[in-house]
């Protein structure tokens, strides 16, 4: 009977106008930071238990999802990347990078953004290998994804997926004597991110770290003519953040 | 043709494009890519006119052969006209037997398109076969409509030009022009958005002698970008010293102006074996002296303006308009009186 009145009620409180307007004459409404500890509370005191239910209702909204992927979530990452493409005029190339990368995602079904910087370390075409320090001054360039995303849980483990727009963008000054190199490959891509959380708290959101990727493929380099017939980009990175609100 | 007029103004439009990544650059760049790879060497330089009422000039530099036969050689196709494909190729020459039988093996090619995507250069390798028949004082080439002509020595034809007071302005222009062209031809980027890049300053040496540097500042805030081509003692082949500064200022939108004053020396040969030739001397500016006749440039081309043309003990202050590089024609095969 107490289950049968408790989910009564708990429905009959899904409504805020009733929530705020006792249904029992006498009950004390309980503040919403005490509501999870007042629940068994509650269930020992049938009949005057059920109006207090309402308070989940109250609480912060990125816990408010059933499976609680809701909010915002964001994260550092630090790792590699690489990025293969192929030329009108015949030549292959790839860039294989460090990157230092930041993350943005927001609710169960949402945008998300990840760029990074990447520092391209070798270079090779047609097969010849360059490492690129030997004939650049700097070596910069970044890498964006951005799309839509949505979470679930595996095994305890929030997992975050989504397509989008993606971009590299390759600068490469050269030394003395050394031709620039530049490249701006532009394509669609899949971005992914597991997420484990950890016991401790800053911001008052828990601290999570995963492993973050990212596989595009790219057809347009506005940059160069187009000179791209073909091109694919990953990204594997490992990153701490922050995940939901406690 | 006038290079130096598009310079300018494609760096300007190029440095914007690249650093609002919007632009065009041209192709990829190859990788680890040197500037320059020309090798001076000194050697005989023939000229032939070529192409549909010999609008196209055609230059050949061959040194001299080592104990096998094989000769560094550079060639380059220069036709006359608005917006179109300059190209130069670099290897060597190596010729067997009496024959004429001749391998060319090409180490370097370059091309400079009409359509401002920039110089660019080709180092694999290939190989050009031709028949070398060398009549009187000409050569003839066969075996590849790309290079084929009668060529004749270029020093034996400067003499056509006559003495420093029958040299006209505009054959005082179009003769000097043409090293002009080879030279920006071996600029990679030239006449295109990659021209960026010489934000930091570099050097391309001559193909027989002295060197020519180019540097470009950019401001993007004041919309406009300073380009500039200096030439010390270039000889890119024999016959034709440049030196001076070829300067273009313009605004980002590729619109603006020339400067600066090229002075020219052509050397024909010497009228005999013991005698010592007299250069031919004079001086090409592109707009300090008279800014109002200036080479005015639209979209990174020529299309105003007048090259003021002197003649040392000739033609003083003489203005050619622009258009003798927009329209093609028989003009150089006609100063020289090429076969």
């Amino acid at each position: 009977v107490t289950t049968s009145l408790l989910l009564a009620l708990a429905v009959a409180g899904a409504s805020p106008t009733q929530s705020s307007a006792p249904a029992l004459a006498g009950v004390q409404p309980v503040p919403a930071s005490e509501s999870p500890s007042a629940v068994p509370a509650q269930s020992e005191a049938p009949a005057l238990a059920a109006p207090q239910l309402p308070a989940p209702l109250e609480a912060p909204t990125e816990t408010a999802t059933p499976d609680g992927h809701s909010g915002w979530r964001h994260e550092l990452d630090l790792g590699a990347h690489t990025t293969r493409f192929s030329s009108k005029e015949g030549s292959d190339y790839a860039f294989h990078s460090a990157t230092l990368g930041y993350g943005v995602s927001y609710g169960l079904t949402g945008p998300f953004l990840r760029i990074a910087a990447i520092v391209p370390l070798q270079a090779t075409q047609d097969g010849a290998t360059y490492a690129t320090a030997n004939y650049y001054r700097h070596r910069e360039g970044g890498d964006l994804l951005v799309g839509v995303q949505h979470r679930f849980t595996v095994r305890s483990t929030e997992v975050e997926v989504g397509p989008g727009l993606h971009g590299t963008f390759i600068y490469l000054p050269g030394r003395a004597g050394y031709r620039d190199f530049t490249a701006l490959p532009l394509g669609l891509g899949v971005g992914a991110s597991v997420r484990w959380k950890t016991s401790k708290e800053r911001l008052s959101r828990v601290v999570t770290w995963g492993t973050t990727a990212g596989i595009a493929y790219d057809f347009r380099d506005p940059a160069h003519e187009n000179d791209i017939t073909h091109g694919f980009t990953f990204r594997l990175a490992i990153a701490i953040g922050l995940g939901a609100r406690r | 043709m006038t290079r130096p007029v598009r310079i300018g103004a494609v760096a300007v439009a190029g440095a914007l494009a690249v650093v609002a990544g919007l632009g065009a650059c041209g192709p990829y760049a190859q990788l680890a890519q040197k500037l320059d790879v020309t090798a001076q060497i000194a050697g005989d330089t023939w000229i032939a006119a070529a192409g549909p009422g010999r609008s196209a000039t055609r230059i050949l530099l061959v040194a001299r052969p080592d104990a096998d036969g094989n000769a560094p050689f550079a060639f380059s196709e220069l036709p006359s006209g608005a917006k179109v494909d300059t190209t130069t190729i670099q290897g060597t020459w190596t010729e067997v037997g009496s024959a004429g039988d001749v391998t060319l093996h090409v180490a370097h090619s370059y091309v400079l398109p009409g359509d401002n995507s920039g110089a660019r250069r080709d180092d694999s390798s290939r190989t050009i076969r031709i028949t070398a028949t060398r009549v009187g004082s000409q050569l003839v080439l066969t075996g590849d409509p790309a290079l084929a002509g009668t060529y004749v020595g270029l020093a034996e034809a400067l003499r056509k030009l006559g003495a420093p007071a029958q040299v006209s302005a505009a054959c005082a222009f179009l003769i000097p022009n043409l090293a002009v062209m080879t030279a920006d031809i071996r600029i990679i980027g030239f006449g295109g958005n990659s021209m960026y890049q010489y934000q930091r300053p570099a050097t391309f040496v001559g193909t027989i002698a002295g060197s020519v540097r180019v540097g470009v500042d950019i401001s993007l805030t004041g919309n406009n970008a300073h380009t500039t081509i200096g030439f010390s003692g270039f000889q890119d082949f024999g016959g034709v010293t440049l030196d001076g500064t070829q300067v273009t200022d313009t605004s980002l939108a590729a619109n603006g102006h020339m400067s600066g004053v090229l002075r020219f020396a052509l050397t024909p040969a010497a009228p005999d074996p013991t005698g010592v030739s007299t250069p031919i001397q004079g001086s090409i500016d592109y707009g300090s002296a008279q800014p109002g006749n200036a080479i005015q440039i639209n979209n990174g081309y020529p299309t105003g303006g007048s090259y003021l043309m002197s003649v040392d003990g000739g033609v003083s202050n003489v203005l050619v308009p622009v258009d003798i590089v927009n329209t093609p024609s028989s003009a150089v095969a006609d100063c020289l009186a090429l076969p």
